[in-house]
């Protein structure tokens, strides 16, 4: 019995897995093996442990020669797990976190009966019998008799696409997006959502009193009611950090003065509930507070040079240097050429419904694009004020932009565009540092110079840094466990790195003396397949070398198959190729014979004994 | 005479070719003759079909090519010729014979094709789901000519065999089946006979000079799991050195790597002790985990060898970067050492740094040699019949080859019928 439960295990096991090779329908099964066995392994592994546990403690028990080498294993065995286990120092996993949200537990069955929307639709066949989406599972429903799809929440644009992707027909797309639409009528604008398999209704951002008040008149229940009003009350904690060094002139601009307050002489940002990754992105890149660098002149750039002059000598290559940098700025065709192919007109996708309605009207050939709109042209006009803000005006870019509205069509994509330009281009404190890096691959540059260029950059990336910090400390950890053992900067990541890899690296690299000592021994031309052997290797040694190359370069192409490196190729590619592939072959039928053996049990010698 | 024969029959071989490349040639146009309008003609008689014996994601689509399209040969395009067709343009729709549809495939034709006249393409869809299809015929720049489409909706189906493997499914019968029945056959009584392998006769030679020395037996059963088929026959020769030992009453010592593999290895020794009538001498701590990590496996193995000088030792298994290491180490203290081991990149160090290796195959074939069962010798029987048929498709194939390049240099038609029958045994049989 002791044998036969394993072979016949191998026995089952190695027949399905064959099956499932051969037969889809049995595709499943195969994998679900190989999770047998990932399973198996798994628990073996703890198995392990304990052997070695066991082996060193007994061994330093013991004193046994070598006890010490036990004892080093045995903390280092210790140390790594309890390090590891613990995820010490590893920030929870983002994927996890929902960064700008809070979250309050609240059951699927208790959403309230308000957040149930419902359009006309049919949930289609599938021939496949495949199930619906994970992640809409709790939440949607459909009633065939009253022919209507359901779905309790707001379904975010993930389950949406989730359903879309269940079935191709116009008419379910068509009936999802409804569906998607309706049930987020009452989601504040998307802020509000619902996570099932999280069991939690979270709010983005900071929950205001109107807010609250339009989510609990969704429904008086008084568990939804305590729901929302926990994440009021949690979404209204105030957070600060201070960051040094900033400018004591700066101001947060009015826009993003309700989302953080910053009291720029204390150096401290502070925020009100959690920071959304869109309220991080506009704090830390503000125009407002480090503006765009605008090309210079020949007037400004020389105002520049000589101020950089007056605090320190620069040299002729510095100043080529200092011309180079600021010729390669952006300039008034740059920001015109871009805004101009952003008003020429664009297809668009036409949605679901758009197509559905398309089929109804018996139109045969449907489009997925809408026909491209009309180009829209910059005008005079607008070409002037694109001039006068390259030439400095317009410190404020909303005015900019107002003012290119007020002088003809200017598109919603060219204002976008607009906006894009803004930010891939250098503000002055990039600029500067640009500037700085030139300057000092040129020549020396003093502390007055170098503060003078990099001064304003030390602003941003502190503020920069302060915003990143502020975004995680106002942030409610939900699931601090969740994160990664190995996360860079944990003291796991740290004896990995910097004990571990080093030590297995020397490991490795002995292997280049083992071979020198190997290579000693079977090249000794002792007999004649030895001198073949020695005579190959020293070919194949010299073609992958500068020096063989060199060595024949003089032959004439009519020979130029005799160069040591084409020779290299030769041997490699003709002769040991036939060699190994001689000896794959050999290996490969060997290994399904033994399979076959274990297979059918003609060979129990692994179980120990061929007998029962 | 036979030598005359022979000759003849392959000159008649290569005729043969020459004369089908030669029709071949004269179907095939060569568009820098002439030039065609822009947009070129459409593709006609678009099928789709369920491709036959898969799992029910695939559709076949069948098309003639565009009378427009014809065969441009690398020189020519080298010359500057153009192709009026540089490519179809393939779309699928899943919602409904009037679209919308998209792109799923921009193909251009190969000289198989061109010589067919028409182009097959598979498309991956889902199950059981019905989809529509159009095809285009592009032009030079960003014209095309008008689609052609599918009129019925296609579904694919799951067939109850993967098609696709079938030829491997008859390999596999043909090399299980010589197998087995080489293993029937031994049963009967059929005399067998091995050559003698040097590495498995050392075995008994090993472990006796562990056991004069007073020193022990170092077996190293690889760095893979119990799932590799290279430690489950280190397993097996593990069984043979331990009875050995038992009989010689040595000490045999084994690290391994994984913890299934040292509780696998427990059974096999405790068994073996059992069987050589020694239960008592089994010591079960002998045969310890050290570690998953290949380099730290490998430290601890090289500091035990030269601290405890084993006489003997055994590598059977799979091993990688770690092989000469071990090697070299189990060298320099004097140890006789036996390896075997299926990956083809470690057997030369093996070779240069043990006293015996198994290679490849021989590793394999030693549960049969050591056991001298007459079933598992049938097996080894059964093994030839497999080498027998792979000699034959590297003949076959060689000769395919060969001929195909002959006629090619003779004729300059590089889709001749050599070239196709080597095509069907690479891509079809051996895919």
């Amino acid at each position: 019995m002791k044998r036969t439960v394993p072979l016949l295990i191998t026995a089952i096991g190695g027949f399905v897995l064959i099956v499932a090779y051969f037969i889809p329908a049995t595709e499943s099964w195969g994998e679900v093996a190989a999770i047998w066995f990932d399973v198996l392994a798994s628990v073996a592994f703890i198995l392990g442990g304990g052997n070695l546990l066991r082996v060193h403690l007994q061994k330093a028990s013991d004193r046994k020669p070598g006890w010490g080498y036990s004892v080093i294993t045995l903390l280092a065995f210790i140390l790594m797990l309890f390090v590891g286990l613990t995820k010490w120092g590893a920030p929870p996993a983002v994927n996890q976190e929902f960064y700008g949200e809070t979250f309050a537990e609240l059951a699927p069955a208790s959403l309230p009966d308000g957040l149930v929307a419902t359009v006309e639709g049919r949930l289609p066949q599938r021939q496949d019998h495949r199930w619906l989406p994970a992640s809409v599972r709790v939440q949607f429903s459909h009633d065939p008799l009253a022919g209507t799809i359901s779905f309790r929440g707001w379904m975010r644009p993930n389950q949406r696409n989730d359903l879309l992707s269940y079935k191709e027909t116009l008419e379910w797309r068509c009936a999802v997006e409804r569906l998607y639409t309706k049930s987020r009528e009452s989601s504040l604008g998307g802020r509000a959502s619902y996570y099932a398999d999280h069991r939690s209704l979270s709010f983005r951002g900071r929950m205001s009193a109107e807010d609250r008040d339009a989510l609990l008149k969704i429904s008086g229940d008084s568990q939804w009611t305590a729901t929302v009003n926990s994440i009021y009350e949690r979404s209204q904690r105030v957070t600060s950090v201070d960051i040094p060094g900033l400018p004591p002139t700066l101001r947060l601009p009015d826009d993003l003065a309700g989302a953080a307050n910053l009291d720029s002489q204390r150096g401290r940002l502070e925020i009100t509930g959690p920071m959304t990754a869109a309220q991080r992105e506009a704090l830390g890149r503000n125009w407002q507070m480090f503006p765009l660098a605008r090309p210079l002149d020949s007037a400004h750039r020389a105002a520049l040079l000589d101020e950089l002059r007056g605090l320190g000598p620069i040299t002729a290559e510095q100043e080529t240097a200092f011309h180079k940098t600021l010729d390669g700025s952006w300039t008034a065709s740059l920001l015109r050429t871009t805004l101009e192919e952003a008003g020429k007109g664009q297809e668009q996708d036409k949605t679901n419904c758009e197509m559905f309605a398309e089929l109804q009207a018996g139109i045969t050939d449907i489009k997925l694009k809408k026909p491209p709109g009309p180009d829209v042209p910059l005008t005079e006009a607008h070409v002037g004020i694109i001039n006068r803000f390259t030439e400095g005006e317009f410190e404020d870019l909303v005015a900019f932009v107002a003012a290119m509205k007020g002088a003809g069509d200017f598109t919603s994509r060219q204002e976008d565009a607009f906006w894009t330009f803004v930010e891939k281009n250098p503000t002055v404190g990039e600029r500067d540092r640009e500037i700085a890096v030139r300057l000092l691959r040129e020549g020396p540059l003093n502390a007055a110079q170098r503060d003078r260029l990099l001064s304003e950059m030390r602003a941003q990336v502190a503020w920069r840094k302060g915003v990143g910090e502020l975004f995680v400390a106002a942030h409610d950890v939900k699931y601090p466990w969740s994160g990664e053992y190995r996360a860079q900067g944990t003291p796991f990541w740290w004896l990995y790195e910097y004990a571990f890899k080093p030590l297995t690296a020397t490991m490795f690299a002995m292997l280049a003396f083992y071979v020198a000592s190997a290579a000693f021994r079977a090249f000794r031309a002792k007999n004649l397949e030895a001198t073949l052997l020695l005579g190959t290797a020293f070919i194949i040694l010299l073609g992958r070398t500068f020096a063989g190359v060199w060595l024949t370069a003089w032959l004439p192409d009519a020979v130029s198959g005799l160069r040591i490196e084409k020779l290299t190729v030769l041997i490699m590619q003709v002769f040991n190729t036939a060699g190994s592939r001689a000896i794959m072959i050999g290996i490969a039928l060997g290994i399904a014979s033994t399979s076959l053996k274990v297979l059918l049990g003609v060979d129990r010698s692994y179980l120990g004994s061929a007998e029962e | 005479m036979k030598r005359k024969e022979l000759l003849a029959a392959c000159m008649g071989l290569i005729a043969l070719g020459s004369a089908t490349a030669a029709l071949e040639a004269m179907a095939l146009q060569d568009a820098a003759t002439g030039q065609v309008a822009d947009p070129p003609r459409p593709a006609s008689s678009l099928t789709a079909e369920d491709h036959p014996l898969d799992g029910g994601n695939q559709i076949d689509l069948r098309w003639n090519l565009s009378p427009d399209d014809s065969y441009v040969s690398a020189k020519a395009r080298k010359e500057g010729a153009v192709k009026a067709v540089p490519h179809y343009v393939v779309q699928k729709s899943g919602k409904g014979a009037t679209g919308p549809f998209e792109d799923v495939s921009r193909i251009a034709p190969d000289i198989w094709d061109y010589q067919r006249g028409s182009m097959k393409l598979t498309i991956e869809v889902e199950r059981g789901e019905p989809y529509w299809f159009r095809v285009a015929a592009a032009g030079p720049g960003t014209s095309k000519s008008e689609f052609i489409q599918t009129t019925e909706a296609t579904v694919a189906q799951r067939e109850w065999f993967d098609g696709g493997r079938g030829w491997l499914a008859l390999i596999t019968v043909v090399l299980c089946g010589s197998v087995v029945t080489y293993i029937a056959a031994a049963r009967r009584g059929m005399d067998l006979k091995v050559r003698k392998i040097a590495g498995l006769e050392a075995v008994d030679e090993a472990v006796g000079r562990a056991t004069e020395m007073g020193r022990s037996v170092l077996f190293i059963p690889g760095i893979q799991d119990m799932n590799d088929i290279q430690t489950v026959a280190g397993i097996t020769i593990l069984a043979r050195v331990a009875r050995t030992a038992a009989e010689y009453d040595a000490k045999v010592e084994v690290p391994t790597s994984r913890s299934l593999v040292m509780t696998t290895a427990r059974e096999t020794v405790q068994a073996a002790f059992l069987a050589a009538g020694r239960p008592d001498a089994y010591n079960e701590d002998n045969i310890y985990y050290v570690t998953d990590e290949q380099f730290g496996y490998v430290a601890y193995l090289s500091g035990m060898m030269v601290r405890e000088k084993p006489a003997a030792c055994f590598y059977m298994g799979s091993f990688f970067a770690e092989s000469l290491i071990l090697a070299e180490t189990g060298n320099s203290i004097g140890a006789i050492q036996v390896a075997g081991t299926a990956q083809p990149a470690q057997l030369p160090f093996f070779v240069a740094a043990c006293d015996y290796t198994l290679i490849g195959e021989e590793f394999f074939a030693a549960s049969a040699y050591l056991s001298g069962e007459p079933e598992q010798l049938g097996s080894l029987k059964g093994q030839d019949v497999g080498k027998l048929i792979v000699a034959a498709g590297l003949l076959i194939g060689c000769c395919f080859a060969t001929l195909a390049s002959i006629v090619f240099m003779t004729s300059g038609n590089e889709a001749n019928v050599f070239a196709a029958w080597a095509r069907f045994l690479t891509d079809t049989i051996l895919q």
